[in-house]
């Protein structure tokens, strides 16, 4: 499991390459994943502070139990709010790597980043040193 | 749940972008892009033969019970449970692969992203041979 300066690091890492990528109108697959990722570190940042690392199943990633971890612990606390916790859930429901609703295109990954961006910022502010 | 040629076109398109990120040492996008274009390159096989996964343990149940007897073999299964837990641990996870770990990664995505055009050419060959 990752440290909270592993995380962070991360974190600032993948959302440099995400915003370039989206600003290079690169493989919309491609910069979605990597604005999942950049709100991944940061929330699991702010977990790990606390000792707790979201868990996966088996030959699975760990994206629905940092939903509840966030929920139960960030949110509980008053860190985050509702509509915060729901931004990350829909950021999930809409990431749709199987391509089930077809391949994103670049309509998609522009809404993607309306919608991950006040998270991120968000995240980013609470995840700075006080 | 996407149709073969929608599986096709991402993967090759990702595929791409592994070699591009590896030159220009952005292991990040090489990583996720590699995996990617060998899952989606499954997934084009599962939808030749009307099969879905929903996650991802469906798509290692398909391919250690279906289609590594039907020709992608044991070498692939193993590398494909290399690219899968290396992208796990380096995208989700606290490690910074090394240039070697990354040549070797990249390798296994190569190796295995041939033998599925390898098996779809098979594939067409063999729908175009019983039609005839």
């Amino acid at each position: 499991m990752a440290k909270q300066a592993q995380h962070a690091e991360k974190a600032n890492l993948f959302w440099k390459l995400a915003q370039e990528q989206y600003n290079q109108r690169a493989t919309p697959f491609i910069c979605m994943n990597l604005i999942m990722y950049t709100v991944g570190h940061l929330i699991e940042s702010l977990l790990a502070e606390q000792g707790r690392h979201p868990g996966s199943p088996v030959r699975g990633v760990p994206h629905a139990d940092r939903g509840a971890l966030m929920r139960r612990h960030l949110v509980g606390e008053g860190k985050l709010d509702e509509a915060n916790a729901d931004c990350y859930g829909e950021l999930v429901a809409l990431r749709d790597t199987f391509i089930d609703g077809g391949i994103q295109d670049r309509a998609f990954v522009e809404r993607y980043m309306t919608l991950a961006q006040p998270l991120i910022f968000r995240l980013q502010k609470l995840a700075q040193p006080a | 749940m996407a149709i073969l040629e929608d599986h096709l076109v991402l993967a090759r398109a990702l595929y791409d972008d592994m070699k591009r990120a590896h030159t220009k040492g952005e292991w990040p996008i090489a990583v996720d892009a590699g995996f990617y274009a060998v899952f989606h390159g499954m997934e084009a096989i599962n939808a030749l033969e009307c099969r879905d996964t929903y996650s991802f343990a469906d798509a290692a149940d398909i391919l250690e019970t279906i289609l590594v007897e039907r020709g992608l073999g044991q070498q692939f299964a193993s590398d494909y449970r290399y690219l899968f837990y290396f992208r796990r641990g380096a995208l989700y996870g606290a490690h910074f692969p090394s240039e070697k770990q990354m040549n070797e990664y990249i390798g296994r995505a190569d190796k295995s992203y041939s033998a599925i055009q390898d098996y779809l050419r098979k594939a067409d060959h063999r729908a175009v041979s019983s039609a005839a």
